[in-house]
């Protein structure tokens, strides 16, 4: 069911940009997850064989 | 028509959005600015389709935490971002209607209600004003959108068509069914 309100009194400017806070919206993002970035695997690629051939030429 | 200005601005503020916006991909802080000129035009747009007003602002912060949350996403593509975050609000309020957290409203005044009678070409008075606010709500609601952004919020074609994911033309072409379905429910009513 629709309600329909006529001549309600609105909200004035200053009320509405009084409750902006965006120090809120900031806190309330999901943490950005490592695994999501391609940047991510670039890195745990790269120091895996950094370590595999590391170790290969200790064992050596 | 009297139009929503927020929508058309030149080259050269889009432009700077679209900086604002790509700095705000890689440190989200950068989005303050967007966030402090389209908080109150979001806000309006929910509070005009829900009850409480509560339930608005808790609406209009969803909004940007969603948007901020898939900003990554957002391809520029010459239109003011604003679109972007309206689709997004419409999203959201569809949401908060199926959760059932608030109820699908239409806030409008006399003067709206006396230009849309006008459209109609009858003569406004309290029979004709009752009869129309009795017709409203029998439209379906992708109608009644087009009714609200087009007559209620003077919103322009090309906008309607980018917040509602249609063509300008698409967009006129419904508005203008929408109207003559109000119309048809406007002459049956007594």
């Amino acid at each position: 069911m629709i309600k329909i309100y006529i001549d309600r009194k609105e909200v004035t400017s200053a009320e509405i940009n009084s409750r902006q806070d965006f120090k809120k919206i900031l806190a309330s993002l999901p943490e950005k997850k490592n695994w999501k970035n391609p940047w991510f695997y670039g890195a745990v690629g790269l120091s895996s064989v950094i370590g595999t051939i590391s170790l290969y030429f200790l064992l050596m | 028509m009297a139009m929503n200005m927020m929508y058309f601005q030149d080259s050269l503020r889009l432009e700077e959005e679209h900086q604002i916006i790509e700095k705000a991909k890689l440190n989200p802080s950068h989005f303050a600015p967007l966030y402090k000129k389209y908080y109150e035009s979001i806000f309006r747009y929910v509070n005009k389709r829900v009850d409480e007003e509560e339930t608005a602002y808790d609406i209009t912060s969803c909004v940007f935490v969603k948007a901020l949350t898939n900003l990554s996403r957002y391809e520029f593509r010459g239109v003011p971002f604003s679109s972007w975050l309206f689709r997004i609000a419409k999203s959201e309020l569809y949401q908060s209607f199926r959760d059932q957290k608030s109820q699908r409203t239409v806030k409008i005044d006399t003067i709206q209600v006396a230009q849309l009678i006008e459209d109609f070409i009858e003569e406004y008075s309290e029979e004709n004003k009752a009869k129309l606010l009795k017709c409203l709500p029998m439209l379906k609601e992708n109608q009644l959108q087009l009714i609200e952004m087009r007559f209620f919020e003077k919103r322009s074609f090309k906008e309607i068509g980018e917040i509602i994911g249609l063509t300008e033309n698409n967009a006129k072409v419904k508005t203008f069914r929408a109207l003559v379905k109000l119309k048809e429910f406007f002459n049956k009513s007594k």
